[in-house]
């Protein structure tokens, strides 16, 4: 290249530098005194689409053509450019006309973070989520060089904390509509170190094996050391001070001094510092108290020190805990005995005095409120069936004292005096002792004049009427407080996001109060556009219509959690974020951001169980009608695929395998049906085999499509056809060997099931109604070989009774009426067995075992042409059921052991007509009578519900005829003789369902 | 031959427009102009009646002090501390002008620095609020003992020739309460600015 064309660009670069180097103050100053008092004749953006919106463009605008250039003006304009947050640098030019100055605004926007998302080559822990959430790169905030810079420090310390210290790590960006910058986190893991033998130092006293055994860092019996991960390594010290505490030495210190990394071995060094202390014993010479318990009460377990202060809370937990026992006069008090080499005893005597029980809490002196009002707030409680002695004790009687006040302060009586006393010896008794409550309510103040300024003009006026306070109102500082929340949480939900509140009160009367709320709404902000990001396969229509806001809306946080809430019931994402970009900014139209993270497409379900009951027999024995208790073990197995299609949907496998049941279901859910939230649909297909009733094996294969609808928040409406071809086989009872038994039926079923769900609490509920109603009719007209309606009602009830105690109630009443049943076929065929009612069991009627009530094999042919055997007493099911079950739940120990009582009555029925309230049965061929048990269960209350034992009573179980033997010595037996000349091996045996049974499982009955 | 028309082109379209102002610095969401640093450079010239040296040297000290001036600004703003009445402005102002023989005279001094009485007035307005925000803010955490005051007073003694302790004593305590008020405020400076927001647009500034 020629030597005059490289230095050309050199030169221009000098000339164009110098022309701006002469920017410098004295020309800048030069150049406003030469401008200022000129006209403006006009002014222009640079470039001209500006990142603020036109209306608050308008709005911080200070130049105006037409007026003098004044250069205050210029610097009161960049500043005011400045405070909306939109910029990054702004220059003013001006530029020399004839008639005066043209101004120009050259202008950088400002950019704001967007979507962050981590990728490349992940080892997990950490996870690309806790990546993205350690890089605190928020959402909507402005972008920042320096936060790039942190986060990416950030991120190297966690991977170091994870073992990953060959990690590369590289942040990259890249512009995108709207001001937003997206982040991509580039990861690279590497290898991840694995620990080796710690370094230990201080007082360990304790065998390194012993310490590192603690840690868990090395896998047992194999040697091997773990890979690191900041998991492992704080449960590694929890695991040695843990082993301190097993030890009692309460005071231990395990410290993590540092992890050295040897980059040749790829191993961590852990230095540790431990400091075992002295053991500490804490006896309890008069009296006994679990371990368990004691650790709860003297905070010296958990705090990991011997103090003063934390004894003496100790000392103040064991006064409560046995004054809560019965014992009021109980003296607790602590000796720390000197320090004994190894060995630091502290000692708490307790002298409980005499025991004694809380008969009565008096509440005097109220009228405000009634004696139930108060008795809800408080923790003292008389003894009852529950509680022998009642529940007291001295700190519990000042917190009742003080609840007492609160609740009278918070409705305006602010000099309330609420005092207490016990009285002993109460009804002459020493073991007996009430407690009184004595109340001077005082003057209830109230508020005689009220106002509230600041609403007027912006539509708020109405918020007054939602207001605790107002002229006559009890005034009360809870009220102001809650009065605040609600207006500003009105006014931010409007686009008032700054909103102040103060109030002030003047005296205006004995015991009244003019009280006024100044509220200042600060400025409206609106949306100006959303900017979604972070979508990949799903559709932007399918988040688009969820997104109610538009542009021009009153900017409102409790909107857009709606709709972050809306958008995660689509059941698609993994996070949805939702932010304002440029929060802070001095801008009425601002961004509202979107932004998602998708949930992993697939799932993997996979699940291990076994079922203990009373399982049937095989088919050649057939001796036990009833079963035996046997163990089924199961596995199950489920695949989803969520968004299919990135339309929400999602396309489901299940399967079930255990020795009574195999099973294999697919399914496609289409949420928001037609674009309403409440409507769904699912289409399924279904094969299913069970043995889960004795008397035969049913297979189904079935395809249906569901309809559902939520109608209100509680009653969710299903309609629902499916088509299904059910068959049974290993059937165990000759006389239904027919062939319109035997050969599958076509069912094609249109059903309505409408669900109102009005419990508090659907796993454990305590209060309200649940009611079902099904209904189906299956018809030749749907390509169904049988035609008959079903239909199952179902009402529970559950009422609380006092504090702790819930009387619950169901009624289950069903039944099956076949229809143009086509010439020929028997009644007992119309309905195919796999389709009757069956019932019995832990869920309807506890004096059966599974689905062993109702009707039972006689021995006679279900149809003409059947078989005419013996009697086996197997279930047949039936065409109509009426259950009602009765229980009273009530706590039995602490919290979470409750117990039941309970009434079972009802049978499955052979027909509608043949229902019966009748007690006894007639004779042992007869099953359509009302059968009763009784009886009592356990609940243990987990997470995912009580567990549940029930043992049961049947009151009058039923009998029936039975046989011993094979089903081929069966049909060798001739049903014709009489019974006195069968062989001795085909005489009908007597058989009943046994007076007791037992049930184990998972939630409750109903 | 692209790039140099268009180099040259803004080179010629640059010499038509002026700039009247940009910004330098950026505190937060708050600009720090050109025109604002000159005009500090400007005022305290004129305060300490010495000449305005408009210098890279000036500039980055000028742009320190009103980055301070920002930093104390957004704190008097949040914490609601008191502004400087005008009364006193007015004192602090017609104790400035009586440093000159005539009111013409003071004009003239204001003309020659390339000032105005506003520009002059809102920087006294400004010192008396930031004393006022010191006295608040950082005085009360001063605590000066008599050991404090007698260590001082030893380690002084030339200073104080064979003035007795006691007469010289407030004045002690005056002086030390000066220097770790100082000393706060500058910390709580240094941490301000740590946890601020600063950008550098002019560089020549960091």
């Amino acid at each position: 290249m020629p030597a005059n064309r490289r230095a050309a660009p050199r030169w221009s670069l000098i000339v164009y530098a110098a022309t701006w180097s002469a920017a410098l103050p004295h020309a800048l100053l030069r150049a406003q005194s030469s401008f200022e008092g000129k006209t403006i004749v006009s002014i222009r953006y640079e470039p001209s689409r500006q990142p603020l919106a036109e209306a608050d463009l308008k709005r911080v605008a200070v130049l105006a053509p037409g007026a003098p250039l004044r250069i205050a003006d210029v610097e009161e304009a960049i500043t005011r450019l400045f405070a909306t947050g939109r910029y990054a640098d702004i220059q003013v030019d001006a530029e020399s006309r004839a008639s005066g100055v043209a101004i120009v605004f050259r202008t950088e926007a400002a950019r704001f973070f967007g979507h962050v998302q981590a990728s490349g080559q992940i080892s997990n822990p950490p996870s690309a989520a806790v990546i993205v959430n350690t890089a605190e790169l928020p959402l909507g905030a402005p972008f920042d060089p320096d936060l790039l810079a942190a986060a990416k420090r950030n991120i190297e310390r966690l991977f170091a904390a994870n073992g990953l210290y060959d990690a590369q790590i590289r942040l990259e960006t890249a512009d995108e509509p709207d001001q937003q910058v997206s982040v991509r986190i580039v990861v690279d893991s590497g290898p991840r170190a694995r620990y080796s033998m710690p370094t230990i130092r201080g007082e360990p006293k304790l065998s390194d094996a012993t310490i590192v055994r603690a840690t868990g860092w090395r896998i047992r019996f194999i040697g091997r050391w773990r890979k690191v991960t900041q998991a492992l390594t704080s449960e590694g010290i929890e695991g040695i001070s843990k082993k301190y505490q097993k030890e009692d030495r309460l005071t231990a210190t395990a410290t993590l001094t540092a992890l050295d990394y040897d980059p040749e071995t790829v191993r961590v060094k852990p230095s540790l510092d431990l400091h075992a202390g002295p053991k500490v014993y804490i006896r309890l010479p008069q009296a006994r108290v679990s371990k368990s318990r004691l650790k709860r009460f003297v905070p010296v377990y958990q705090e990991g020190a011997v103090d003063p202060d934390l004894l003496v809370e100790g000392e103040r937990n064991l006064r409560d805990y046995f004054q809560s026992r019965g014992y009021p006069d109980v003296n607790v008090t602590f000796r720390q005995l000197p320090a004994s080499g190894d060995q630091e005893t502290i000692e708490y005597f307790i002298t409980r005095g005499p025991r004694r029980k809380l008969v009565r809490v008096f509440i005097r002196g109220n009228h405000y409120f009634d004696d139930a009002t108060i008795r809800e707030r408080m923790y003292l409680e008389p003894a009852s069936l529950f509680d022998r002695w009642g529940r007291y004790s001295d700190s519990f009687r000042k917190r009742d004292e003080q609840s007492i006040a609160d609740l009278y302060k918070s409705n305006g009586f602010r000099d309330v005096l609420v005092t207490s006393r016990v009285e002993t010896r109460y009804g002459g008794s020493d073991s007996r002792i009430a407690v009184v409550f004595s109340i001077e309510e005082g003057v209830q103040w109230r508020i005689s004049r009220f106002s509230a300024t600041g609403l007027e003009g912006i539509g708020a006026g109405p918020l007054v009427r939602l207001l605790g306070a107002g002229p006559g109102q009890p005034y009360s500082e809870t009220t102001i407080a809650e009065d605040r929340s609600v207006i500003l949480q009105a006014l931010a939900s409007r686009g008032f996001r700054h909103a102040t509140f103060q109030f002030r009160t003047s005296p205006s009367g004995p015991h009244e109060v003019a009280l006024t709320y100044r509220i200042d709404p600060g400025p409206q902000e609106f949306v100006r556009d959303v900017v979604i990001s972070g979508l990949r396969t799903t559709k932007p229509e399918l988040v688009q219509k969820q997104i109610t806001i538009r542009p021009g809306d009153p900017l409102s946080l409790p909107a857009d959690r709606e709709i972050q809430r809306s958008l995660y019931n689509l059941g698609i994402f993994a996070e949805i974020n939702t932010a304002v970009q440029n929060s802070e900014g001095d801008e009425t139209y601002k961004y509202v951001l979107f932004d998602f993270t998708e949930a992993h497409r697939y799932t993997l379900n996979l699940g291990v169980g076994a079922e203990i009951a009373q399982l049937g027999p095989t088919t050649t024995a057939i001796s036990e009608p009833v079963g035996a208790t046997g163990f089924s073990p199961r596995l199950s197995a489920s695949i989803n695929r969520l968004n299919v299609g990135g339309a929400g949907h999602t396309l489901a496998l299940q399967t079930l395998l255990s020795t009574l049941e195999q099973r294999i279901g697919v399914s496609f859910i289409v949420p928001r049906l037609f674009d309403n939230p409440s409507r769904s649909a699912t289409y399924s297909f279904l094969w299913d085999t069970s043995r889960d009733i004795r008397t035969f094996s049913s297979h189904r294969e079935e395809g249906s499509v569901q309809l559902a609808q939520r109608f209100t928040r509680r009653t969710v409406g299903l309609f629902r056809f499916a088509y299904r071809r059910v068959s049974i086989s290993d059937l165990v009872i000759p006389a239904l060997l027919i062939p319109q038994f035997l050969q599958p039926a076509r069912i094609g079923i249109v059903s309505a099931n409408l669900v109102q769900d009005h419990r508090d609490n659907s796993v454990d509920p305590h209060a309200g109604i649940y009611n079902t109603a099904d209904i189906g009719v299956a018809s030749t007209a749907l390509g169904s070989q049988r035609n008959f309606t079903k239909f199952l009602l179902r009402n529970a009830t559950y009422t609380p009774i006092g504090k702790h105690m819930v009387f619950a109630r169901q009624t289950v009443f069903g039944g099956i009426v076949p229809f143009n049943t086509p010439p020929g076929t028997p009644p007992g065929v119309a309905v195919p067995l796999p389709e009757r009612f069956f019932g019995g069991g832990d869920i309807s009627l506890r004096a059966f075992p599974e689905n062993q009530a109702g009707p039972r094999d006689t021995g006679s042919p279900a149809a003409p042409g059947g078989t005419q055997t013996e009697p086996t007493g197997f279930p047949l099911g039936g065409d109509a059921v009426l259950i009602n079950n009765l229980e009273l739940r009530f706590p039995l120990i602490g919290q979470n052991i409750g117990g039941v009582l309970f009434h079972d009555m009802g049978n499955i029925y052979e027909s509608l007509s043949s229902i019966s309230f009748r007690y006894r049965q007639r004779d042992p061929e007869d099953f359509d009578y009302m059968v009763h048990a009784v009886g009592f269960g356990i609940r243990y209350r987990t997470p995912v519900g009580p567990l549940r034992v029930d043992l049961a009573y049947g009151l009058n179980p039923p009998r029936f005829y039975g046989f011993s033997g094979t089903i081929q010595q069966l049909l060798a037996c001739n049903p014709n003789l009489a019974p006195s000349q069968l062989p001795a091996q085909c005489q009908p045996r007597l058989q009943g369902i046994g007076h007791f049974q037992y049930f184990f499982s998972i939630g409750q009955t109903f | 031959m692209l790039r140099r028309l268009f180099l040259y082109s803004a080179f010629l379209a640059s010499a038509r427009a002026v700039i009247i102002d940009r910004t330098a610095i950026v505190v937060g969401h708050t600009p720090i102009l050109d025109s604002q640093i000159n005009r500090e450079i400007r005022v305290t010239a004129f305060l300490n009646g010495k000449p305005a040296a408009i210098n890279s040297a000036a500039r980055k000290e000028a742009a320190s002090r009103l980055i301070d001036q920002q930093l104390i600004r957004q704190q008097i703003r949040a914490g609601d501390y008191p502004l400087a009445s005008r009364a006193d402005t007015d004192r602090l102002l017609g104790a400035v002008e009586s440093r000159y023989a005539n009111p013409a005279g003071f004009t003239e001094a204001l003309r020659k620095y390339g000032i105005t009485e506003a520009d002059l007035r809102e920087r006294l307005s400004w010192q008396l609020t930031v004393l006022r925000f010191i006295d608040t803010m950082f005085r009360p955490q001063v605590v000066v003992s008599e050991a404090d005051i007698e260590h001082y007073y030893n380690s002084h003694r030339s200073q104080f020739g064979d003035k007795p302790l006691a007469a010289v004593k407030p004045a002690i305590a005056e002086t030390i309460t000066g220097e770790r008020v100082n000393q706060l405020l500058n910390n709580w400076l240094d941490q301000a600015r740590k946890s601020a927001r600063i950008v550098y647009l002019d560089k020549s500034l960091a």
